[in-house]
């Protein structure tokens, strides 16, 4: 019973050279194994790319492996962060199963995306363990999709993701479905068979300043915060006025200062990134912000977000050892564009920080997210564990398959 | 209990309220302030760390561009790495050298976007820049028309274009561009950008010095090459008529007569020496020397190279030992012609340096794997300082002029030059007025 990676990376500036650069060396670290025991193909790549012969270079050396990806915010692989890069991962296993299925348009109806992949995933799967879902990471209320999903697989069903991005512009994301570059929609895959795994998730943010009572909500949508326009919350502390809070995606300038949920009979915060503001100072977030929540803002700093990834890390371990597996051999990040804008420079350290815990066997693949999804929900699960899953922004999540 | 009491508490009661519900707005009214100073602290010490990331990015990407180029010897792979570096870990889009003056070609393209070169090259402002007109555009919505054109041809939002210029000559322009709709090059940018250039400006003068180097080196050699070709014929028939004299086939020779025409045949044997050195040692410097190599017994080549010299070891009245004619084969993978030649130049120095009476070991045994040739003398030797430019073309030790006024100094460039040729090692030791000892390793023949 085995699950082996191997990571390929590019920065060429022709999409196609990209694409299969980073495949062939990807597939290449897998040579001594039965090419039919390579299971899945994970690309994650800039927008700076022609998505669709980015795909192509990459199709051209893995041919019809099934392949699951998304445009990213900025890529991760084993050597640490890179942008403007192509980032390939090829798992070969033998216990297993990746199964691939396609949601809805989730502009249109959410909910009923997330209806529709749950659908789709439980089709082509018997005994499906763990959902992994890439959703576009502009197109809509993130937790709805969540919701839809559960609604299907169930409440505690466990599901880890990450938000299509597009390199901090807030234009538009997409996503890969074995040869297809597609938008506005979500992909996922459902894990069957024997698997070790273990998730870790945190964010390391931290409150500040006094909370304040959702008032007005819809969705996504904030209207107003103890009666004010939402927008006011950051004109207050950034000084600026909502004019220029307008002019850029306001994501730019918030993602390092979110809102945060306190989570019901936990001391963690669910952390929502707004991405624009509207007309009348309504600010849309990535995922629905509840009418009647109290909400604070929040604040990350270099150290806690280091600190948080190597608690994920340390946590996702630790899962896999009281499965029985002894090491990590495959590790996908999902992990948040917020964190690698605190952390700049020292991105490359939170990424050290994980690969310690991890150890020297382990490959990691990932990219910078505009939203994860993972369980952080209510402990209110047999197994101890908080199962409930939830879209999350300012999160690194951590998915880890052992041996 | 009366009713005056009751009303009497609730009036406090209210009033205990009140008073914590002020203190409490204050508190909160305190905290709100204190999160936005932090906040805005906080935003401050962002954009500070921001604005150094990349100004250490930047630094580093100098550095590494610099180290990089320095190994490289073609222009083209160096200008390339260098656009590389810049556009994939900088935010910069695009970056284009382009080799003036005009019209120019272009020396690097390096970018996500199509550009088109052609009209890049045609635009005023680019012509302009050669001319030391700095174009810097940091927001294309506020530019001229000339620059927005520009602008359009790089699919940019924010550019520079700077002059390549080193030590007063000018090479071409610099183009760098971004391409993000919210980031904008900084003054920081711009200065660093201009550090670039110069950078780039350096490389290019250095590789063309290189260049031009080389080109003179090569007409040199080819020169060599062609006049030493042409001096053999009349050299040959020279020797051949001269040899003709000397045997009396053309009429008997008085004793004057023969010495003089002796002399001549020697000076003219002299110059074919030399003229074959030559051609030997431009066939190396172009790599023409042809190798075929075969397994051959060290020690005959040895033997091979005495048998020749008996003539001149006689004259000399030097004394040979050698353990050729006995021992052990020592086969190698050799050209029998090439490492003659070699070991030849070896023997030369030896026997024209060492005076009368005195002794030359020449052995051939192994050390270790190898196959090991020593020449040793007791000659004039070589001083510390010679012996750091013995293997330099047309060198020749003052005190070796001194004692031989003729001599190419191509003997051992020659020598080194065809042992290493074989895969083997060269080394000389020595010591003024008492001797030296040349020691040549060979890689043996496989299976021996």
């Amino acid at each position: 019973m085995f699950i082996q990676s191997s990571v390929g990376r590019s920065q060429e500036v022709d999409a196609f050279s990209a694409g299969q650069e980073a495949a062939r060396q990807a597939m290449g670290g897998l040579k001594d194994k039965t090419p039919a025991d390579i299971k899945l193909i994970l690309v994650f790549s800039s927008v700076v790319f022609d998505q669709n012969k980015m795909l192509s270079g990459v199709r051209s050396i893995t041919e019809n492996i099934p392949l699951l990806g998304c445009s990213s915010a900025g890529e991760i692989t084993t050597a640490g962060p890179s942008k403007k890069s192509v980032v390939v991962m090829a798992i070969a296993t033998d216990s297993v199963t990746f199964n691939l299925a396609m949601g809805g348009n989730i502009k249109e109806d959410a909910l009923a995306a997330g209806r529709t992949l749950a659908e789709g995933l439980k089709a082509v799967s018997s005994d499906g363990k763990l959902a992994i879902m890439l959703p576009d990471g502009l197109a809509g209320n993130g937790a709805d999709i969540v919701r839809g999903l559960q609604q299907v697989l169930g409440e505690n069903f466990p599901i880890v993701g990450g938000a299509a991005g597009d390199d901090f512009l807030f234009k538009e994301t997409y996503e890969y479905y074995n040869d297809q570059v597609l938008t506005g929609v979500v992909i996922g895959a459902m894990l069957g068979g024997e698997m070790k795994i273990g998730i870790g998730v945190r964010h390391g943010w931290q409150p500040i300043g006094p909370p304040r009572k959702v008032t007005k909500s819809k969705g996504a949508v904030l209207y107003e915060l103890d009666g004010k326009p939402a927008v006011q919350v950051y004109e207050e502390y950034f000084g600026k006025k909502a004019e220029e809070l307008k002019s850029e995606p306001l994501a730019r300038l918030a993602i390092t200062y979110p809102l945060g949920l306190r989570i019901a009979h936990s001391d963690e915060y669910l952390i929502r990134d707004p991405i624009t503001v509207g007309e009348s100072g309504e600010l849309t977030c990535a995922a629905e912000v509840p009418e009647g929540a109290e909400i604070n803002l929040m604040m990350g700093s270099r150290e806690n977000a280091i600190d948080a990834a190597r608690q994920a890390a340390e946590r996702c371990l630790e899962e896999i050892k009281e499965q029985g597996g002894n090491q990590v051999t495959t590790a996908i990040v999902f992990n948040c564009i917020a964190r690698s804008k605190v952390l700049g420079r020292d991105a490359q350290k939170e990424i050290d920080a994980i690969k310690k815990v991890l150890g020297e066997s382990a490959q990691l693949v990932g990219f910078y997210t505009y939203g994860e999804q993972a369980p952080i929900g209510a402990k209110n699960c047999s197994c101890g564990r908080s199962c409930k899953s939830e879209f999350c922004n300012e999160t690194v999540v951590i998915l880890g398959f052992g041996e | 209990m009366s009713n005056k009491e009751q009303t009497n508490d609730q009036p406090s009661n209210f009033q205990d309220l009140a008073a914590v519900n002020q203190r409490l707005a204050v508190a909160l009214a305190e905290q709100q302030r204190i999160a936005q100073l932090v906040i805005q602290k906080d935003l401050e010490l962002y954009t500070l760390n921001d604005t150094l990331d990349r100004q250490v990015n930047q630094l580093k990407v100098l550095q590494l561009m610099v180290n990089e180029v320095r190994s490289l010897n073609n222009r083209d792979k160096a200008l390339r790495l260098m656009a590389r570096r810049l556009v994939q870990e900088l935010q910069f889009s695009a970056v284009v050298v382009l080799l003036g003056p005009p019209p120019f070609t272009v020396g690097v393209k390096y970018s996500y976007h199509e550009i088109d070169t052609d009209e890049l090259k045609r635009l005023p402002v680019i012509i302009k820049a050669f001319e030391k007109k700095i174009v810097y555009v940091d927001r294309l919505a506020s530019a001229g028309p000339d620059e927005q054109a520009l602008g359009k041809v790089l699919h940019a939002t924010s550019f520079v274009a700077l002059p390549l210029q080193c030590h007063q000559k000018f090479y071409g322009v610099f183009i760098c561009a971004l391409d993000d709709p919210y980031l904008r090059l900084s003054e920081h940018d711009r200065e660093f950008l201009e550090i670039v250039s110069n950078a780039i400006a350096g490389t290019i003068e250095s590789l063309d010095l290189e260049e031009r180097q080389h080109y003179i080196d090569s007409l040199k050699t080819e020169f060599i090459s062609i006049a030493s070709h042409q001096l053999r014929t009349p050299l040959s028939a020279i020797k051949w008529i001269l040899k003709m004299i000397l045997n009396g086939d053309l009429g008997p020779l008085n004793a004057e007569q023969a010495t003089y025409i002796d002399k001549t045949y020697k000076s003219n044997e002299r110059m074919i020496e030399l003229v074959n050195d030559l051609l030997d040692s431009s066939r190396i410097e172009e790599g023409r020397l042809e190798y075929t190599l075969a397994e051959v017994d060290a020690r005959l080549l040895v033997k091979e190279i005495l048998d020749q010299y008996r003539v001149l070891i006689d004259r000399q009245g030097v004394i040979v030992e050698t353990n050729v004619d006995s021992g052990e084969p020592a086969m190698i993978l050799a050209d029998h012609d090439n490492l003659i030649l070699a070991l030849t130049n070896l023997i030369d120095n030896a026997i024209k340096f060492t005076p009368k009476k005195q002794t030359i070991k020449i052995l051939v045994d192994h050390d270790r794997s190898f196959v090991r040739i020593t020449v040793k003398d007791t000659g004039i030797g070589i001083s510390a300082e010679d012996q750091q430019q013995l293997f330099t073309k047309f060198f020749r030790a003052d005190n070796a002029k001194r004692m031989q006024t003729h001599g190419t100094g191509l003997g051992l460039f020659i020598a080194n030059n065809i042992i290493r040729k074989h895969k083997g090692r060269i080394k000389v030791e020595s010591e003024i007025g008492v001797g030296t000892t040349v020691t040549c390793w060979l890689p043996p023949a496989k299976g021996s």
